[in-house]
């Protein structure tokens, strides 16, 4: 393999990597607390707004039901306006965190939801507010939920990543498409996936060993 | 000082789960609430801290109505309230330490002065070996005593324990009824505490509300209580202490009239106002009667002796008329069931 190949391949990890970072962040920055107000909205719970909870669940399962690859597209308008062209990496990490941010909304408002209700309880009769019973008592309890499901979530961007470089994002993706697919460089392919495979392999390792970390006590 | 009055629950689907309920505790007592399952026990607690909405009626603590503050006003008073659980709800991801220090945590107060505050709560409930444990390394009984030192943190005035012991076993549940008894001394603290179990009544509570599908069927205290239970259902949970009921064998053999062969078989009870002198070694030694005692419940409930006594007295009429009056001049209150014929 040539110098040229190699820093080819580099250059493409690093795209996935930045692709994948930057948008796990994002849709971790806005999924949360959209996943925090789907479940402390519900009926009877410390912050119950049935009507707003049941409008954002609609829009969350309306993102969640679009395709990604059609997703991709359809906001290609939306991508334009954000970062002023569609293609490239910085392009791609519109669509990813767009198709992100639902999973994580409902990764979060589910492990929330397997907090017994009781220690909700505990903490209104110790006359804590409500944006205390989330960062004291809430999130805490359901952290080794959440760490989970990001990981699902971020290795799955590692997918919907090479999709996006298809359509020019840049990445592993679109490196394999280009020198395997369209030119037949079968190596280049090969190489190309065991460095995927290796990559979510890693990532596992690091979401689990977070995981125990926050759920240690869990003995 | 609670006092809850005219108090009514009705939930959206409608149950009417509390009605009419009148209630008084007073400052320093240990006030307990009895009732079956599904009588409103949970509901009515919960009334207390506003955890639930009445429907109707008010709550006041220290003079103050509940159910007319806002939201940042209520808060301020729960932090004065604590709370314990069935179940103790204590923070999986937490230490011992940390769940302690909770209610603090909540408040603006400096680090040290939490530390000051929580290390003798689990001193005095004994955790202070097990302060970096999570509660999944804790035995029921350890992390109710956790849930006790949480509850104490704010200094509160009153404590409302919904159900503390049910999940406990008679011996852990027997240690953490001495702690509330403990605290109760030390703090002065208010206990208003609800329950199923009558031995838990009887080893703490000074008085006590029975509850039936809602409503408070009798109100008394816990010696009134056990001796003389007024309402039905009263008399049935009382009666799962005191097995007032005559084995079946001998329920056979008891005639409700007098014969010539027969004696009498006495209820005895004792009221907790007898004195300490040996009754039983007077009626036989200095009134001749021959005592038979067929069932004995006796329990020291309180420092007071309480209970029944069930007994074959045999004697002439004479003697059995001079025991009986004997007994009920000690403050004794003498039944006779019925007639037994002795046989041999
Ligand atoms: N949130 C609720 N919505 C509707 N009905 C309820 C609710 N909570 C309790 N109930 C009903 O109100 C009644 C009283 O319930 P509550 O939980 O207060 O009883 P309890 O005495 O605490 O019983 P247990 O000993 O089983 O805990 C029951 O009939 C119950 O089904
Ligand atoms: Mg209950």
């Amino acid at each position: 393999m040539s110098i040229e190949l190699i820093e080819q391949l580099l250059l493409a990890l690093w795209e996935t990597i930045y692709m994948v970072a930057l948008s796990s962040s994002l849709a971790t920055f806005i999924g949360a607390p959209l996943g925090i107000i789907l479940f402390t909205t519900r009926q009877h719970n410390i912050l119950a707004h049935p009507l707003l909870n049941k409008a954002l669940a609609m829009i969350i399962n309306g993102l969640r039901s679009i395709p990604f690859i059609i997703l991709l597209v359809a906001i290609i308008p939306l991508t334009r306006l954000l970062v002023g062209t569609s293609i490239g990496t910085n392009a791609a990490i519109v669509p990813l965190t767009m198709g992100a941010i639902p999973f994580i909304a409902r990764i979060v408002e589910n492990a929330l939801s397997e907090v017994s209700q009781g220690l909700v309880e505990a903490g209104l009769a110790m006359g804590a507010t409500p944006l205390q019973i989330i960062r004291k008592i809430l999130l805490p309890e359901a952290m080794p939920g959440i760490v989970n499901g990001l990981t699902i979530t971020i290795i799955s961007l590692i997918g919907y990543s090479a999709m996006a470089g298809a359509v020019g994002g840049g990445g592993l993706g679109d490196l394999a498409i280009r020198y395997g697919y369209q030119r037949f460089e079968m190596n280049i392919m090969l190489v190309t996936i065991a460095i995927l495979i290796i990559l979510v392999q890693l990532l596992q390792m690091l979401g689990d060993y977070i995981t125990n970390k926050v759920s240690k006590h869990k003995l | 000082m609670i006092q809850l009055l005219d108090i009514a629950k009705t939930y959206p689907n409608g149950v009417h789960a509390l009605q009419h309920i009148n209630l008084q505790v007073k400052p320093g007592e240990i006030y307990g609430i009895i009732g079956k399952s599904g009588a409103g026990k949970s509901t009515l607690i919960r009334c207390v801290n506003l955890l639930e909405r009445p429907s109707s009626g008010k709550v006041l603590i220290e003079g103050e109505d509940l159910t007319t503050l806002f939201a940042s006003q209520l808060r301020d008073i729960r932090r004065k309230i604590g709370m314990i659980f069935q179940q103790f709800n204590l923070l999986n991801s937490a230490s011992v330490y940390e769940n302690a220090a909770l209610p603090l945590t909540l408040t603006k107060m400096p680090k040290q002065k939490i530390y000051d505050t929580v290390m003798p709560l689990l001193e005095l409930t004994g955790l202070i070996e097990r302060k970096d444990h999570y509660p999944a390394q804790l035995s029921g009984g350890q992390k109710q005593r956790v849930a006790i030192a949480r509850a104490l943190a704010n200094k509160p005035k009153i404590l409302l324990c919904d159900e503390a012991t049910s999940a406990l076993d008679p011996h852990t549940t027997a240690s953490i009824l001495a702690l509330l008894k403990t605290i109760n001394r030390q703090f002065g603290l208010t206990i208003l505490l609800i329950t199923h179990e009558m031995e838990v009544v009887k080893t703490i509570c000074e008085r006590v509300a029975v509850l039936e599908n809602g409503q408070i069927v009798e109100k008394a205290s816990t010696n009134e209580l056990i001796t003389q239970p007024k309402a039905p259902a009263a008399r049935e949970l009382v009666s799962s202490i005191l097995k007032q009921h005559l084995p079946h064998y001998l329920q056979q053999k008891l005639k409700s009239i007098p014969t010539k062969t027969s004696y009498p078989v006495w209820r005895i009870w004792f009221h907790g106002k007898a004195s300490q002198e040996p009754i039983m070694a007077h009626l036989i030694q200095r009134l001749g009667l021959e005592i038979n005692i067929l069932q004995a419940n006796l329990e020291h409930i309180q420092n007071e002796l309480i209970g029944i006594m069930i007994v074959e007295a045999i004697a002439d009429s004479a003697k059995l008329a001079a025991g009986m009056s004997y007994l009920t001049s000690n403050g004794l209150q003498v039944e006779v069931v019925g007639y037994v014929d002795r046989i041999n």
